[in-house]
């Protein structure tokens, strides 16, 4: 009886060292997630195999997620997600994560980018131009300005042309 | 004395060397009396699947109708396959989509493997490191697996080699704004890329030409300040052009058609055609090429538009505005051949041809089931020197070719092929 509880006893402080039980880093979660998202978009996806897809991408959110909470200050994640909705349609829950992305990181100008894509995606065209602009407002390279001011312009003209929103509320 | 040691090395060599460079690509071109070593393909290039419902109707326009009445040999295209836009603004694909819509398209026309080869561009390649969407879904990548589509034609007058070079980057980078980054277009050759090239053009020099397709000019601003162009193993990859003496690289990614000639860094020089975009042009939309007795011949077209006239022999002496260094100069004779290439889905009544620019047209004859059109130009009167020589043809609409020659008074009056020893006699 004596062995027993002394041996109880040292597994239950080795699991404490340990940690709680399966617990990853925010980098471990973080390949994790590549790692569903590559299986269900480099590999599933061009297959048409679609279910495998689906399951591949909710393994993938649920790591990128997992990472979020346990290093919410550290931008990959968040854009893993955000690509990971993106790709699966899901564009609001893409932008509105690219917006917490920029707050974290917001000299990634490449973020705007991504962000207004979402936006725009979404059917939000009037919102997608706001960010570009704003994006605008800090370049002073003159093509990437003429680059932007081309995106603008078309936004602007799909906002005139079809001022509905694609995904219709989600 | 130890030169003498491995001087039966040095001479394996050296002889290994010279052997080589005999049976290298690259014949000349020749003056051919007839129409029996003539064929043609078709080049597409930028059809972006996915950007709008125009660049749809454009490529099954061109791999039915077109298809149907030029009848090539096969049609290449040269990139950007896809748009990766989904019709959006921003190319943040891959989009599985637009490639269910180009396979769909393609395999609904009867195109596989022996008879469409596309490239991937950067368009295919971005948040695309490994090329997995090119590979499951373009007609050679899902054939071969590979990126880089070889193939030959053979004929019982030699073979033609032809590769295609996979020039968009291999980091699957995203599209960026960033000018100073290429916008995320990081195109090049590595050294997975560049081994193969090699090896395939050194297994394939037994044919008479070999002519190279990719995606990107080979330096950046060719066309607009905004077009990237090669970022690495350009020089290895003009290293393996001089080297095996490939006579053409055609490409897309400007969006523009330019005849051209490019000599950087190389000795003799190739011919270096940009063709402009099936999906997104609003003109030169594709372009159909000759090859009549080694001699290329390349002309744009427009969807739609017919006919289709393209001057075969002889060969122009200029490349648009550049003189044409694989072009050969035609005798004094009276019965020098002017043949010409019409494609139209309604009959073609009249073909004929004027020198100089004479009012005097003279008729040209059809080959029997064939668009090929024939004529004999009388040059006992004509003096030594540059003539231009005019094709128009009548079908759908009144369209004209027009290309110079150069007549050599020093040239036999019976020229003798470089191939077969046949006679251009009297």
């Amino acid at each position: 009886m004596k062995l027993l509880i002394s041996y109880m006893i040292v597994c239950g402080w080795l699991l404490a060292m340990a940690g709680p039980a399966g617990a990853q880093t925010a980098e471990e979660l973080g390949q994790a997630g590549l790692d569903h998202f590559s299986k269900a978009f480099y590999e599933a996806t061009p297959r048409g195999e679609r279910a495998k897809a689906a399951e591949e991408y909710s393994l993938a959110e649920k790591s990128f997620q997992e990472a979020i909470r346990n290093k919410p200050d550290w931008v990959e994640p968040y854009l893993h997600l955000a690509r990971t909705y993106f790709v699966q349609k899901k564009y609001r829950q893409a932008a509105e994560l690219y917006q917490k992305a920029l707050t974290i990181a917001p000299q990634q100008k490449d973020i705007y980018i991504r962000w207004a894509s979402a936006l725009e995606k979404a059917g939000d065209y009037q919102g997608a131009v706001k960010v570009l602009q704003t994006l605008r407002a800090q370049e002073t390279d003159e093509r990437a300005l003429a680059k932007l001011d081309e995106l603008i312009k078309g936004l602007q003209a799909r906002a005139q042309a079809a001022p509905t929103d694609k995904e219709g509320g989600h | 004395m130890r030169i003498r040691k491995f001087s039966p090395l040095l001479a394996l060599i050296l002889w290994v060397a010279v052997l080589n460079s005999w049976a290298f690509a690259r014949q000349p071109a020749y003056y051919h009396p007839n129409a029996d070593r003539l064929f043609w393909f078709m080049i597409l290039s930028d059809t972006h699947i996915g950007a709008n419902t125009t660049a749809s109707a454009n490529l099954i326009w061109a791999v039915n109708q077109a298809r149907q009445v030029i009848a090539p040999q096969f049609i290449v295209n040269t990139g950007d396959l896809t748009d990766s836009t989904n019709g959006g603004l921003i190319p943040d694909g891959p989009y599985q989509d637009e490639w269910d819509t180009y396979r769909y398209i393609l395999e609904s026309a009867g195109m596989n493997s022996g008879n469409y080869y596309d490239l991937p561009g950067n368009h295919d390649h971005y948040n695309d490191k490994t090329f997995a969407y090119y590979r499951a879904n373009s007609i050679q990548g899902r054939a071969t697996g590979q990126t880089q589509p070889s193939w030959t034609r053979q004929f019982s007058y030699g073979s033609y080699h032809f590769l295609g070079a996979c020039t968009p980057g291999n980091d699957g980078a995203s599209w960026n704004i960033n000018p100073l980054d290429n916008f995320g277009d990081h195109a090049g050759l590595d050294n997975i890329e560049l081994p193969y090239i090699q090896s395939d053009m050194a297994s394939h020099t037994e044919a008479q030409l070999t002519l190279v397709f990719g995606h990107h000019p080979f330096e950046k601003g060719y066309h607009t300040w905004t077009d990237t162009g090669l970022t690495y193993g350009l020089q290895t990859f003009l290293s393996l052009i001089e080297k095996y003496l490939v006579l053409f690289y055609g490409f897309g990614h400007t969006h523009n058609y330019r005849e051209n000639f490019y000599s950087k860094n190389l000795t003799n020089g190739i011919y270096y055609m940009n063709v402009a975009s099936l999906g997104k042009s609003d003109q030169n939309q594709y372009a159909v090429m000759a090859v009549d007795g080694n001699g290329l011949s390349l002309v744009p077209a427009q969807k739609g538009v017919w006919p289709v006239v393209m001057i075969t022999a002889p060969v122009d002496q200029y490349l648009g505005a550049y003189p044409n260094p694989y072009t050969y100069a035609i005798p004094k004779k009276p019965n020098n051949p002017i043949r010409a290439l019409v494609f139209d889905p309604n009959p073609v009544s009249q073909v004929q041809f004027s020198i100089d620019g004479s009012p005097v047209w003279q008729d040209m004859q059809q080959l029997k089931g064939m668009p090929i059109w024939e004529g004999h130009w009388n040059a006992t009167a004509a003096a030594g020197g540059i003539h231009n020589i005019a094709v128009r043809a009548q079908g759908s609409t009144l369209v004209k070719d027009s290309i110079t020659t150069f007549i050599n008074l020093a040239l036999p009056r019976a020229i003798v092929s470089p191939i077969n020893g046949l006679l251009l006699s009297d």
